[in-house]
This record gives structure tokens, C-alpha cells and sequence, in this order.
């Protein structure tokens, strides 16, 4: 049986970086900007805003702890058929919503049924991704998340639009539709099968023994951190400007300079992840330590173009941060087990994310403003970036480009080698590996 | 002879001044031009302490503050709608207030030039207006093309009902019917210094309008999926074609035997034999 040492590193890869592209469009898009839902729904349903949104929250909750479950299927089934199976479960979802006659409803089609479906996607996609490759992966990587900045410019009046003119229900049912893509995306990932995967077992093996690697358990606690300070100032960035006296409309381009920043540093951090050498972690840590003194500055900064300039570092410094944290995963635990390592790793990680909001709103409750807050946040984000440093291997100085992995793969290959030499007494011919 | 006469004069004068102003020490002035309406108050008397300050009111809305001491305050209305109950106050509370009412047209204000309903569903067209004097009278109408506009009044066992207070109409459409609810409603509101008019466009969705692009998307999804794998299916025939036939269903993975025409970035393959 044939089977890679190398990810290819291009040719079909980049038909996954299209498909990831529209994948993370597709599910984190259209979570942000469901938003523009909730009017509509108070209004039908004669519910409050704050019982209208834990439909996100249900979604998003069981998107996150639902990645494991996807890894696994993916490492026994390959991501095809998981993420087709995704697709068809964030659309049907939808569908279902759009006959919703109550709030329950609404709740279960969007948040269980889609909310599973965006689980089967997302990290099974990434990971996907990664597996096709090694020399340019963190550029890939930026590339395919950059979907998720340009469709929540694109989807919000998008959908309110789809509102206006075909009411609500009729929007959910367009928006199912437009989900659907995700099956078309799924189609694109074709299997890939790499040397590693016969020696790292099946999905609960390869679980236990993540559960048992000590340094992924370190990045994984790293990254919860930074997870918990990551996404403050997209929550609190337009109360604090308007604590400060700031107008709505001014307060809200902020929010789209951090956006655009955040898809600048994205592509940035992905390309420059691929031509430095030396592991990719410290490049994280840089990023996250940037990101970290930008929040915690930001309650120092009281001139409009001081905090603008600080802004625009921390969307930058914070998009730079998301492809070399996927990139550094395959590093560490190897491209064999990396379903499972991204699902495990999101699960915990969104524990993170979904502490870090309310405790800030809290902090700001205590304190009265928003300082506490974004000084916490930049804290979680430094201390993230501390326990970076003790992944092996970072402070090597004569590093080649991505010697762990030809460390990894090379001890697979050996043990490939018994493996394949029973393989030629069956007699398959294509066996020609040395 | 003379003094009644005398006490008549005097009578009439303190009336006359009476009628100038509202309060008995504060003489009020309004000066209407077409751009503008200067409100001015002015203390026909010193008072003991002296002035801290003005401010204007409209209703309960505070216009302008400041804190200087002239006993003279003057409010300039910029905007369109200059009808209304003014008052001017001058700090410390107790030195003086007096109330202006600026009489005019009414203005009538909408929400949205154009509503949306679904067939079926209630809707609820509205108009406002904040004027002074209140609105008497309002009326609605249906336009007609060609026609002359068609009234509207309180159907009882009909489809329609009419709900006004002076402040604000409401026309309800109890179960909206594609065919004859789509048109333009005019809302009129009268007083006693005239009328103003608004135009509310009501579109009605009907219920399947958004199942064909539904229907549409769906066909294109599922034949983009068709697409993939028959393309899919054809790169690895060709490979059987060239090459020992595949044992399993990598496209990327081909047998190392292939030629490089058929594999994508075949030298990747190359590379893999020198490590």
C-alpha cells in the first residue's frame, strides 16, 4: 500500500485551501453574523434578547465540544464523508428553523442540529489541511482562515437583506441553502494517506495517548489562555469606546479596522510561519505576547489615534496568531494523530474562550470599566505565551525547517519498513519505498 | 367725571401689558421668518439675586443651557418641525419661567418609506407627529392609479381598522391579501394650522417566495458535488490507465510508477525517494 512520508505541500492541497476558505466561511461567518437574526426572532416570538441569543451559544458550544467527536470520525472514516455529513446537518439545521414556532425550536435546529453539523466541519477541515502541508502549511493555513474575515464583512447585510425581502423564514431557508455549499466543500477533501497513520492506532488510541504527551498537554494549556484573552475586545471594544465618549458610528469602523488588520496579519503570519526556520511555536509566542501587551496598553491609551494605532496592532498581532497555532500542532504530536490532537485541542481551548467574555463583562461590572478587563485579558494572553516556551525543542538554535516532523517521520518509516517488508511477501507491487 | 375715566385708562393699560407677555414679569417674543424662529424671554424687571443662568425646554426635552446673566434669553428653532410648547426658565428656578407656544403646521413622520408583510400576517402601517396644536384629524388613504384615492375608515367585520390618538395612527391590516394590500397608504394629519401628509409603501411576501432559490441552490450544490467526484473518478481511471491499478482511493497518493504528467507536482513523489 502506498503511502506518503511528505505531505505533498501543494498540487491538491491547494483545492483544500479553496475548500477550507469556504468552510470557514460558511460556519464562522455565518455564526457571527447571525446576529442580525435576533431582531426578528424578538419579535416573533415575544422573547427577550438575552433568551434569543443563547441560540449562538448553544451553537457555538456544540461546535467546540463537538471537534472531538468529528476528529475521531474523520481519523476512522477519513474527513470526506465526515465533513459531507457535516455539511448536510448545518443546512438541514437551518431548514428546520425556518418552521420554528418557538424559541425550543429554534434552539434545538440551529444550535443542536447545525451546531453538530459545524462540529463535523471545521476541524476536521483544518486538520485535513495540514496533512497536505508541511513546508508551506502556515501560509496555507492563513490563507483558508482568512475566509472567516471577509464573510463576516460580506454576510451581515447580506443577511438582512435576505430579511427585508423574504422575511425571516424565508432568509433561514436561503441561509440552509447557502450552508449546503458545505457538502460541495467536503466533496474537495480528498483522503490522503501519510506514513504515520498505521503506527498511531485507531481514534481512542490515539486519544489516550494524546491525553498521556506532555507537551501537548502544555500547548493545549497555553492556548486555553489565550483563547480566554483572545476574544475580549471583540466583545468589549465598542462599549469601552463609547464608555469614552466615543459615537456609534466611529466606535463600530474601529471594529472593521480590527477586522481588516486581523485578515493582514493572518496572511502575513501564515506566509512568514513557512520561510523562517526553527519550530513555529516561537513565533506563536511572539504573536501572543505582542497581542498580550497590545490589550493590556489599551486601557492606557486615551487619545482616539493612540487607541487606533493600538487597535490595529492588536488585530493584527491576534489574526498573525491563528495559523501558526494550527501549524504548530502537527510539530508537536505529529501529522498521524492530528484529528485527534485538533479536536481534543478545541474542546479545551473553548473552555477558554467561553470563560474569557464573562469575566471580563464581570471585572467590568466590579471596577466600572473596562480597564480590569483588557489588563486581564492581556495577562491570560502573556502567561499563554510564557508556558510556550517550555515546548521542547523551542530554544534550539540550529534548527532545520521541520526537522521534527523529519524526526517523526523518519522513526514511522522505520517502522513502516517491517511493516512493508511483510507487505511485499503478499505481493502488491507498488511497494517501492527503500 | 375725570377719575373713573382715569381708573378705566388704567385699567386697560395694565391688561395691555398683561397680554404681552405669559408670565407677569417675563415679556416673551416670537419671530417667524422662513429659515427661522427666534423665541425670545426677557425679565421686565431686576430681581434681587442675580441671574445664574437660562434654559430651554420643549415638552420635557432640555434644547439649551448656559450660565450666563443677561436678562435676556433668545432660543433659535433650526429645525423643520418649530411647532411646539416651549419654556424658558431662568436659574435659579424660582427668578422666572414663561411658556412659548410656537403654533404651526403639523409635520407627520414615518418609520420606513416602504413596509414589508407576509401573506397571511397582520401589519400595522404608522404615523406620528409631535405638533403644536395637536393633530385634530387623521385620515388615511389607499392610492389608486388613475383613481382617485380610495378612503379608508374603520371596517368592523372587514380587514381594516384605524387606531389614532393625537400623537400617533394606526392602520392594522388584520390577514394581508397579495393581491389587493400592495399599494401606496397616505397618512394625513390635520390641525388647526394646517395638514401634512406621508406615504408608506406596503410590499407583501408571499409565502413561497423564497422556496424556487431554495429549490435552485440546492440543484446547483448537488451538481457541483456530481461534478467533483465524476472528475474525481476520471483522474483515477486515467491512473489505472497509466499505472498499476490503485488499491485504494488516494488521488494525491498515486503508485510511484506513474508518470509525472499524470501526478500533480510529481516531483513532491521524486523528492520523497532521495531522503
Amino acid at each position: 500500500m502506498v503511502r506518503r512520508v511528505e505531505p505533498p505541500d501543494g498540487g491538491w492541497g491547494w483545492i483544500v485551501v479553496l475548500s477550507a476558505f469556504f468552510q470557514s466561511a460558511l460556519v464562522f461567518g455565518v455564526l457571527k453574523s447571525f446576529g442580525v437574526f435576533f431582531l426578528e426572532f424578538m419579535a416573533a416570538f415575544e422573547e427577550p434578547a438575552a433568551r434569543v441569543s443563547w441560540i449562538t451559544s448553544i451553537g457555538i458550544a456544540v461546535q467546540q465540544f463537538g471537534s472531538p467527536v468529528g476528529s475521531a470520525l474523520s481519523t476512522r472514516f477519513g474527513p470526506r464523508p465526515v465533513v459531507m455529513a457535516g455539511g448536510i446537518l448545518a443546512a438541514l439545521g437551518m431548514m428546520l428553523a425556518s418552521f420554528a414556532t418557538s424559541l425550543t425550536h429554534l434552539y434545538l435546529s440551529i444550535g443542536l442540529i447545525s451546531g453538530s453539523g459545524w462540529a463535523l466541519t471545521f476541524t476536521p477541515t483544518l486538520a485535513c489541511l495540514s496533512r497536505y502541508f508541511s513546508r508551506r502549511r502556515s501560509l496555507a493555513t492563513g490563507l483558508a482562515l482568512t475566509g472567516i474575515g471577509l464573510s463576516s464583512f460580506a454576510f451581515a447585510p447580506f443577511f438582512q437583506w435576505l430579511i427585508t425581502y423574504y422575511a425571516w423564514r424565508g432568509a433561514l431557508l436561503l441561509v440552509a441553502a447557502l450552508s449546503l455549499h458545505l457538502l460541495a466543500c467536503g466533496a474537495l477533501l480528498r483522503p490522503l494517506r501519510l506514513a504515520e497513520d498505521p503506527s498511531v492506532g485507531g481514534p481512542m488510541a490515539q486519544l489516550t495517548s494524546l491525553l498521556h504527551h506532555g507537551p501537548f498537554l502544555r500547548y493545549t494549556t497555553a492556548l486555553t489562555l489565550v483563547n480566554a484573552g483572545y476574544f475580549i475586545p471583540y466583545v468589549h471594544l465598542v462599549a469601552h469606546t463609547q464608555d469614552l465618549g466615543w459615537d456609534p458610528l466611529p466606535s463600530a469602523f474601529l471594529l472593521s479596522l480590527v477586522a481588516v488588520a486581523d485578515l493582514l496579519g493572518r496572511v502575513f503570519s501564515g506566509w512568514l510561519g513557512d520561510i523562517c526556520p526553527g519550530p513555529v511555536a516561537r513565533q506563536l509566542a511572539l504573536w501572543s505576547f505582542l497581542t498580550g501587551m497590545a490589550l493590556a496598553l489599551l486601557p492606557v491609551a486615551q487619545e482616539p489615534f493612540i487607541l487606533m494605532a493600538l487597535v490595529v496592532v492588536y488585530g493584527f498581532t491576534a489574526g498573525a496568531l491563528t495559523p501558526v497555532a494550527f501549524s504548530v500542532l502537527p510539530e508537536l504530536v505529529g501529522i498521524g494523530r492530528i484529528y485527534s490532537g485538533l479536536g481534543l485541542l478545541q474542546l479545551v481551548e473553548s473552555t477558554g474562550g467561553l470563560l474569557g467574555a464573562p469575566l471580563s463583562g464581570y471585572l467590568r461590572d466590579l471596577t466600572g470599566s473596562y480597564t480590569a478587563s483588557f489588563v486581564v485579558a492581556g495577562a491570560f494572553l502573556l502567561s499563554g505565551s510564557l508556558i510556550l516556551l517550555t515546548l521542547p525543542g523551542f530554544f534550539s538554535c540550529f534548527f532545520l525547517p521541520s526537522a521534527t516532523e523529519q524526526n517523526s517521520g523518519r522513526k514511522s518509516l522505520e517502522a513502516k519498513v517491517s511493516l512493508q517488508s511483510a507487505e511485499y511477501k503478499e505481493g502488491i507491487p507498488e511497494a517501492q519505498e527503500p | 367725571m375725570g377719575a373713573p375715566l382715569l381708573w378705566l385708562l388704567a385699567a386697560v393699560l395694565l391688561c395691555a401689558r398683561a397680554a404681552s407677555g405669559t408670565g407677569n414679569n417675563i415679556w416673551t417674543a416670537i419671530d417667524v421668518s422662513s429659515h427661522r424662529t427666534l423665541l425670545t424671554c426677557k425679565l421686565k424687571e431686576a430681581i434681587s439675586a442675580p441671574i445664574e443662568g437660562h434654559r430651554w425646554l420643549k415638552g420635557d426635552k432640555v434644547l439649551k443651557e448656559d450660565k450666563s446673566d443677561s436678562l435676556t434669553t433668545e432660543y433659535e428653532v433650526v429645525s423643520d418641525d418649530r411647532s411646539g410648547e416651549y419654556q424658558c426658565i431662568f436659574l435659579p428656578e424660582l427668578a422666572g419661567k414663561a411658556d412659548v407656544q410656537v403654533k404651526g403646521p403639523p409635520k407627520v413622520y414615518i418609520n420606513k418609506k416602504s413596509e414589508y408583510g407576509n401573506e397571511g400576517d397582520s401589519i400595522v402601517l404608522t404615523c406620528k407627529s409631535s405638533s403644536y396644536p395637536s393633530i385634530e384629524q387623521w385620515k388615511w388613504y389607499k392610492e389608486n392609479e388613475g383613481e382617485a384615492n380610495m378612503i379608508l375608515v374603520n371596517d368592523t367585520e372587514g380587514r381594516m381598522s384605524i387606531i389614532s390618538t393625537p400623537e400617533k395612527t394606526e392602520l392594522h391590516i388584520n390577514s394581508a391579501d397579495i393581491k389587493e394590500d400592495p399599494g401606496k397608504y397616505i397618512c394625513n394629519g390635520t390641525n388647526s394650522e394646517g395638514s401634512d401628509t406621508a406615504v408608506i409603501t406596503l410590499k407583501v411576501r408571499s409565502r413561497l417566495a423564497a422556496l424556487w432559490p431554495f429549490l435552485g441552490i440546492v440543484a446547483e450544490v448537488l451538481i457541483l458535488v456530481i461534478i467533483i467526484f465524476i472528475y474525481e473518478r476520471r483522474r483515477r481511471t486515467d491512473d489505472i490507465v497509466e499505472a498499476e491499478p490503485p488499491r485504494d482511493e488516494d488521488g494525491g497518493a498515486a503508485p510511484l510508477k506513474a508518470s509525472s504528467a499524470v501526478n500533480e507536482k510529481g516531483g513532491n513523489i521524486r523528492q520523497r525517494n532521495s531522503n
